[in-house]
């Protein structure tokens, strides 16, 4: 052991920093921000999406809607109340009429489910649904995430350019980010 | 440069390969088909309306609108009436279908005041005009009310009169935007 080995573990961890710094620098969106939803006094949602989501200053149905358009996709969280029944995860992977309701929301015409996965995220099963559609006259695929929480479900969907691998790969990451946590301060998002 | 040093540099050089290619956000060997400006994300809510000569009159709001049907009044046989007043903004839609194709409607500050009293008053006008629709004229006056902008449109094709009224803070660019979007959606198809 002794001091040469000391001093290589130094380097090696000043190296690792400064390869992060740099990273950060030249892609920002390495390191995400943990964007928090409100779901009620006591509980919140915790996503990491490379730019935070934004509440929009009125609700869609009843619902209340956050956006943020990232430079590889454009992500829309829907936190849809049930009411005093607790929502239960379903079996039947049809999507729920939301997710279309969603879709329709931002003119995605001729839409066809190409998948719907039940996975298991932070201990909970989500349903995740993945989408082809036109908009614009430009192809895109999309990625819904339905999430239940106590009295509400919360459907996050993505939207990237058609074959944009490395845009599916974030928005995979940033499924599997979510989390519920409690909620530290009342009022914000 | 002595062997000692050479393995050293060689290291480094793995190490700063090997963090760059895993670190997440940076995958050079995935397809990435960036969003742009052009990947335009809004909510949508249309309102669609039949004229009496078989056309439809439709635009996108950025916001659900409540419908109601007021009690007709002369020179109008029948009216239409939508409403939306979200996060400070105010949109109001009135479609009318007149007795007779004769009567021609006023789109100036005095005309759209006696149906929208927002614009009677103190309505600092900055801008008239007009663009044609489906072949007919939009008629299009704005203003600045104190720290409200404030946009009139009138829209006559024989016997249907649809009078549009959107409102929202002057220093709100986003609510700016989202108005003028509305207004750009309006076709007749």
């Amino acid at each position: 052991m002794g001091k040469v080995k000391h001093t290589r573990i130094f380097i090696l961890a000043c190296l690792l920093w400064g390869m992060a710094c740099l990273k950060y620098a030249v892609f920002p969106e390495v390191f995400w921000p943990s964007s928090c939803l409100a779901v009620n006094d006591t509980s919140q949602i915790e996503m990491q999406v490379p730019r935070e989501l934004k509440a929009l200053p009125w609700e869609d149905e009843d619902c209340k809607v956050w956006q943020a358009k990232c430079n590889r996709f454009f992500v829309d969280a829907h936190l849809q109340p049930w009411g005093d029944e607790p929502v239960e995860l379903v079996a039947d992977p049809t999507p729920p009429e939301r997710v279309y309701k969603t879709l329709a929301r931002y003119k995605v015409k001729d839409v066809v489910l190409k998948e719907a996965d039940l996975m298991a995220i932070d201990g909970r099963p989500v349903w995740r649904y993945e989408f082809t559609g036109q908009k614009d006259g430009k192809a895109y695929e999309i990625v819904a995430a339905s999430y239940p929480i106590a009295h509400n479900s919360y459907i996050v969907t993505y939207f990237y350019h058609a074959g944009s691998e490395a845009a599916r790969d974030d928005v995979l990451r940033s499924i599997e980010s979510l989390r519920v946590t409690e909620r530290r301060e009342k009022g914000g998002n | 440069m002595d062997k000692k040093r050479k393995k050293w540099l060689r290291n480094i050089g793995v190490i700063m390969l090997v963090l760059y290619e895993v670190l997440p956000g940076n995958l050079l060997w995935r397809t990435e088909v960036e969003m742009t400006a052009a990947d335009d994300f809004y909510l949508c809510y249309p309102v669609e309306e039949e004229m009496t000569d078989g056309r439809t009159l439709s635009l996108y709001l950025p916001v659900q609108p409540a419908q109601r049907q007021p009690a007709a009044v002369a020179p109008y046989e029948r009216l239409t009436a939508y409403k939306a007043i979200e996060g400070g903004g105010e949109i109001q839609i009135v479609h009318g279908v007149l007795t007779t194709e004769q009567t021609k409607v006023r789109f100036d500050l005095a005309g759209f005041g006696q149906v929208f009293p927002q614009v009677a008053g103190t309505l600092a006008v900055q801008g008239e005009g007009t663009r044609l629709v489906g072949g007919t004229p939009l008629h299009i006056l704005e203003g600045v009310d104190k720290n409200e902008r404030k946009e009139c449109l009138g829209y006559q094709a024989g016997r249907d009169v649809w009078l549009f009224y959107f409102q929202c803070a002057e220093d709100d660019d986003m609510a700016k935007a989202m108005l003028e979007r509305a207004i750009e959606s309006i076709a007749i198809n």
